[in-house]
């Protein structure tokens, strides 16, 4: 096998050591404990779960009846 | 405060993006500049097709330089610069820590648009290196990756410092990209692939890889962002989300020698990767289902959000893209459609479909938040999706369409070679007109972005750029 050709298995073989060793630091370090949880991250006080944003197209910036939000566990429950 | 954070000290929404304004900007505004430039080259390259003998005298703007400069400075100017801001930006708000080294990206950024000035004038004088997706000069190639390691390492700073405990999924994959990027950037540079078997295997293995490693994970994590964002409610199910991450990590890199099915290469090589293609359907789907169980039940809310419009049209682009991508891969299916149009549609769903459809998204929904404007039409916004999104739909009807019976005739020995290349003229015009369409939006995108940038009669959001730029070396 010629040098380039080992360059790319190996730079492949890096690749996906990567993801493994990263995946590994993330089971260790906890990442997965409250898996659960990670669905709210992108939401906190400042702009919380349960409000619309960006319904510059229409006034509605609240969710209606149709889609109630109603807090993490009972989306869990209802989407079981 | 979140009871899992490292540091006692939160910044505010307002705070980070505040933080975030200049640097981003200016990401973003240079990719603006190069989509608008490689648009105007795409129309020209289009135009050629079917018009071969239009500008056919000046060698600096016949197809053989102008259709490569066009697929490089939307890669690496319009894609890549405002994929980098947009992924800083959401970093910024989920590790909830402001961006670091924000001096040094914008001096990164400067050096950045340099060398693709500087590599476009060479790629035009015909000093392409004649290996797609990588035509620039190495020397371009190479400092574009030394800007993106300065990123990586503000990126990694980020991660250090961060407010807290937990890594929403857009991280993981805004990581992975920062780290994958590099590696593949620096590995195709190296001046060992000297034969043109192993430069082969190298071309497919860096350009498939730099669409799925480097646009796809922040595309993906755009997305991962502004579905539950916009819609306010959390995303369907975080499991799979990581299940979609990790199978992303597992099985893509391996992808791209299936553009060498029939190529002089070991047949290992090729079967290995015709097996990662069609593993990356288990990915792909986890993240289309978790996509639709978000978004479904709030069609409203799309309509109504002009991030949503383009962020779901490019997530359905993205399943769409992958699951045909996994179909091509296989031998039956790459036996008719290789050296045809049905390929250069494939690209074009996955590089604008998803990835531009996806960065105009996230543009519509960062760029008030961080000058604290509002856009200045709600009808040019409509505009410009409603241009861009039929555009490329009859761009990937018409090339896909006739693709199919261009693969079939040129496997048929009773079809003459020059009636396979006939057939195609009238969708290849299809293509113009669709190039338009879509150019059109680009110029009405980049109006909306001056105007919410320059207002005549306004202070200037970020007024006096040296004096900017001091200041975020300062602090």
């Amino acid at each position: 096998m010629s040098t380039g050709a080992l360059v790319l298995v190996l730079s492949s073989l890096l690749i996906i050591g990567g993801g493994l060793t990263l995946f590994l630091w993330a089971f260790f370090n906890g990442q997965f404990d409250h898996i659960h949880k990670g669905s709210m991250l992108p939401f906190d006080d400042e702009e919380p779960a349960g409000k619309r944003t960006d319904q510059i197209f229409g006034d509605d910036d609240t969710l209606s009846e149709k889609e109630p939000y109603k807090g993490e566990e009972k989306t869990r429950g209802s989407r079981k | 405060m979140d009871p899992g954070s490292k540091s006692s000290y939160q910044y505010t929404v307002s705070e980070l993006d505040r933080k975030a304004r200049f640097v981003v900007l200016f990401l973003i505004m240079s990719g603006v500049f190069w989509l608008l430039f490689g648009t105007l080259l795409a129309l020209v390259a289009s135009l050629k097709m079917h018009m071969p003998d239009w500008l056919g005298t000046a060698g600096w703007l016949t197809f053989g330089r102008v259709r490569p400069l066009h697929l490089n400075t939307v890669v690496y100017g319009w894609a890549s610069l405002t994929g980098a801001g947009v992924a800083l930006w959401l970093l910024s708000r989920l590790l909830k820590v402001p961006i670091m080294l924000r001096g040094y990206i914008i001096v990164a950024g400067v050096i950045w648009n340099i060398a693709l000035l500087i590599g476009s004038i060479q790629i035009l004088a015909g000093h392409s290196r004649g290996i797609e997706w990588l035509e620039f000069p190495v020397s371009t190639m190479v400092v574009i990756v030394l800007c993106v390691i300065i990123m990586s390492a503000s990126v990694l700073m980020m991660l250090a410092l961060r407010r807290v405990r937990q890594l929403y999924v857009s991280v993981w994959y805004l990581i992975a990209a920062f780290l994958w990027f590099p590696l593949l950037g620096l590995v195709s540079s190296l001046p060992i692939f000297d034969t043109p078997t192993v430069q082969a295997g190298m071309n497919w293995w860096y350009a498939h890889n730099a669409l799925g490693l480097w646009f796809t994970p922040i595309g993906l994590a755009a997305a991962y962002y502004f579905i539950p964002k916009v819609l306010g409610r959390p995303i369907y199910s975080y499991g799979l989300s990581l299940l979609g991450f990790w199978g992303l990590a597992l099985f893509y890199n391996w992808n791209g020698f299936h553009h060498l099915i029939g190529g002089p290469v070991p047949t290992w090589f090729v079967t290995i990767s015709i097996s990662a293609s069609v593993m990356m359907v288990i990915p792909v789907v986890v993240v289309a289902v978790n996509h639709h169980m978000t978004v479904v039940g709030s069609f409203r809310a799309v309509i109504n959000s002009p991030t949503l419009r383009f962020v779901v049209f490019a997530a359905m682009s993205y399943t769409f893209v992958s699951l045909q991508g996994a179909a091509q891969a296989l031998r039956s299916f790459n036996e008719v459609i290789h050296f045809t149009h049905f390929v250069v549609a494939h690209a074009h769903i996955g590089m604008y479909a998803f990835v531009t459809m996806m960065m105009f998204g996230a543009c519509y929904y960062i760029i008030p938040r961080i000058t604290m404007r509002e856009w200045h039409s709600k009808g040019l916004i409509k505009w410009h999706f409603w241009l861009t999104a039929i555009g490329v739909i009859i761009y990937a009807v018409a090339l896909q369409g006739i693709g199919v019976f261009q693969g079939f005739g040129m496997i048929d020995p009773d079809v003459p070679f020059t009636d396979t290349v006939t057939m195609t003229v009238p969708y290849l015009v299809a293509r113009s007109v669709s190039g338009f369409l879509m150019a059109t939006g680009h110029l009405i995108f980049a109006w909306l972005m001056i105007r919410m940038v320059w207002r005549p009669s306004e202070q200037p959001a970020t007024p006096l750029v040296w004096n900017k730029i001091k200041e975020e070396f300062a602090s």
